[in-house]
């Protein structure tokens, strides 16, 4: 199939989305794993992102004749969605702090088997957890996420050029926390 | 990719998360989401938290009242037809005067929450009516005057908003979303047999009128928030007679016509304040620093666009935000014993005033003769593109280390500060961009909020005062120095 009789494909279902229950499962399966990857990535536990990841498609199914698009700017809204589930998530501190302990523990369990990614997993997401909600998104997004500053500033609401200077603002805040622990994040 | 973000990548190429979706969940889900949209019925679900949202606003409120009859509704009606909204439009159009009447249910009568004249060639007038009060904003288009009824300042700026633009930019809310016909709530109106459309949502219900020549007369919101309900009625009349004097106001000698900027920056001097340092294109000063008895301290600061910044940026728009400043305990592993909390500030057209207490958080701040905190000053908007242009930084952190004015030994200075702020608040409040009283209050359900004077908050002087004394009070107990 080409681009473009992909691109009316894909125009069609999300069309049809709204109304046909086929059409809604198949967007669905083609964007659960992305949207469950980005929980993950954020919340840094699997049973939070499973919960979290419900409540995102929860809120597409009862939305989804608002949106108007493409399946790319698709995309896009469920992670502004997802964004904005997991932000509320992490806002009780006692899930943060949950999370966190979660996540100590998951890296005792795992540092015999994995040794230095468990700790640095451990590390990143003490790091990570340290930033404002809005730069724990753009640094998920660009490198788990692997969006480019566009698509990154599509999902925020924002322009490509903020978003590269909150990334660079929160990669300075990173760096800081990681830089005396690992060499291969300095200069 | 820059080598900091090349840097960061390869920290976390070999990082393993568990991230393999797991398939019981997915079916799981699958099945919840197909369950959930068998139940959910077919018609559209109408979104009025942008109603809710929109109607937060006292002025939005009113002025989305305007946008109803002057753009109208937005019906669509499909198949190719021209929507119910397009014709409206069309309606309005051919209008040249339009009335409405804003009412509120409240304690079970109806009492006028706003009033608008439209008049396409003379502007607009806009009054809200709240607590025995009227505020009113009257543009003839060359002009914009914002003032309180029986108040002694009134805002004169030149107009700034089209009218027309205006009602098109309120338009894109809500209306835009396709109500259902109801022909059994179908009225007579003034003798005009009027159709019956209405949008729903769990607690929620907007209901229209739409007459013959596709007017519309009435709406209607029933709405239920936090379990608090509230209902308003808008009544509309087109081609009515409209004194042209409305749209030209005339003020007695007891009334100051000011220029809001000008008039703050009358009141904070640079040249009497106490302490000034240019950053960024800001001039940011000191204008008060008074210590009390106990370590508590008060001082009001400003941030102002300097002239030359002025001239650079071309400012315009009064609402345009340009940055700020803001006081911050100190965090620089030395120590601070200032803990500022914000009891207020006024914006305007590139000046802030704030005012702060400053609250001990140890004993010397009892001895302290002065003040110890950090500013922390950012641009934005205009002036943070000036900044990057001229590869400056966006924000900058000063040390504020200065000695008040004088010691006061007052034994309870909270309540006439409050009283201070709180009386500029009211005179200030209809005609400045946003007056700030107090940067947290807790509602009923303990929820915590940032209460604005304005819009639509409406805080009395003892709920401020109220605020204050707990906020001073949490943090002394939190500090163990409420003795």
């Amino acid at each position: 199939m080409d681009n473009d009789s992909k691109a009316a494909d894909h125009s069609k279902l999300m069309t049809r989305a709204c109304s046909d229950r086929a059409a809604f499962v198949q967007l669905y399966r083609r964007h659960y794993d992305a949207v469950f990857r980005y929980c993950v990535h954020r919340l840094f536990e699997r049973t939070a992102a499973e919960d979290v990841t419900s409540d995102v498609f929860l809120k597409v199914v009862e939305n989804i004749h608002r949106f108007k698009g493409t399946e790319k700017q698709f995309r896009n809204w469920l992670y502004r969605i997802a964004t904005n589930a997991v932000n509320n998530y992490l806002r009780k501190t006692a899930r943060r702090n949950r999370l966190l302990k979660v996540a100590c523990e998951q890296a005792n369990s795992q540092v015999t088997d994995c040794g230095e990614s468990a700790e640095k997993l451990t590390l990143l997401r003490e790091a990570v957890f340290s930033l404002k909600p809005r730069y724990q998104t753009i640094i998920t997004l660009r490198f788990f996420e692997n969006l480019k500053l566009t698509e990154i500033a599509e999902v925020l609401g924002s322009n490509p050029g903020t978003i590269r200077s909150q990334l660079a603002r929160a990669l300075a805040k990173l760096r800081k926390k990681l830089a005396t622990d690992f060499t291969d994040f300095t200069d | 990719m820059n080598d900091n973000e090349r840097q960061f990548e390869n920290f976390v190429s070999n990082i393993k998360f568990d991230d393999t979706p797991d398939s019981d969940h997915r079916n799981k889900l699958e099945q919840d989401l197909l369950r959930v949209l068998t139940k959910q019925p077919r018609h559209k679900q109408q979104p009025l938290k942008i109603w809710r949202i929109i109607m937060k606003s006292r002025i939005t409120k009113l002025a989305m009242a305007a946008a109803v009859l002057i753009v109208g509704l937005v019906f669509l009606v499909g198949d190719g037809q021209q929507s119910l909204y397009a014709k409206a439009v069309e309606a309005l159009e051919q209008a040249r005067t339009v009335h409405v009447v804003v009412k509120e249910y409240r304690d079970g009568q109806w009492f006028k929450d706003h009033e608008i004249w439209y008049d396409r060639e003379a502007g607009i007038v806009e009054e809200e009516c709240y607590e025995g009060r009227t505020d009113v904003r009257i543009d003839n288009g060359r002009y914009e005057w914002r003032y309180a009824v029986g108040g002694e300042l009134v805002a004169q700026l030149n107009s700034y908003r089209d009218i027309d633009e205006f009602a098109r930019s309120l338009c894109t809310g809500w209306l835009r979303y396709d109500p259902n016909r109801v022909p059994s709530g179908d009225v007579v109106i003034d003798g005009a047999p009027c159709e019956m459309y209405v949008l729903s949502n769990v607690g929620d219900k907007v209901s229209i009128w739409v007459d013959g020549k596709n007017h519309v007369r009435q709406f209607e919101e029933a709405r239920e928030l936090r379990g608090q309900k509230t209902e308003s009625r808008a009544t509309v009349e087109y081609d009515v007679v409209i004194a042209q004097n409305r749209f030209s106001p005339k003020f007695g000698p007891e009334v100051k016509v000011i220029n809001p900027r000008e008039w703050i920056e009358e009141q904070y001097p640079l040249d009497t304040a106490i302490f000034t340092r240019k950053c960024l294109g800001f001039v940011f000063a000191v204008h008060e620093l008074k210590s009390y008895e106990k370590g508590l301290k008060y001082i009001v600061c400003s941030t102002r666009l300097s002239e030359q910044t002025r001239r650079e940026i071309g400012t315009g728009h009064p609402w345009t935000y340009y940055g700020d400043s803001k006081l911050f305990d100190r965090y620089d592993g030395t120590g601070t014993y200032d803990h500022p909390i914000l009891l207020g500030r006024v914006t305007h057209d590139g000046v802030r005033i704030s005012w702060y207490l400053l609250l001990p958080s140890d004993n010397r701040a009892k001895r302290s003769p002065g003040c110890d905190v950090d500013v922390i000053v950012n641009t934005a908007n205009q002036l943070e593109e000036k900044c990057k242009a001229e590869g400056l930084p966006t924000r900058e952190k000063l040390r504020l280390n200065i000695a008040t004015q004088e010691s006061q030994g007052s034994k309870a200075p909270v309540r006439e500060i409050v009283k201070q702020v709180y009386s500029l608040g009211e005179k200030l409040d209809p005609i400045v961009h946003s007056f700030l009283l107090t940067e947290v209050v807790t509602k009923p359900d303990g929820e915590k909020m940032q209460a604005w004077r304005r819009p639509v908050i409406r805080l009395s002087e003892e709920e401020y005062n109220e605020g204050v004394e707990r906020r001073v009070q949490e943090w002394l107990e939190l500090m163990g120095l409420n003795k």
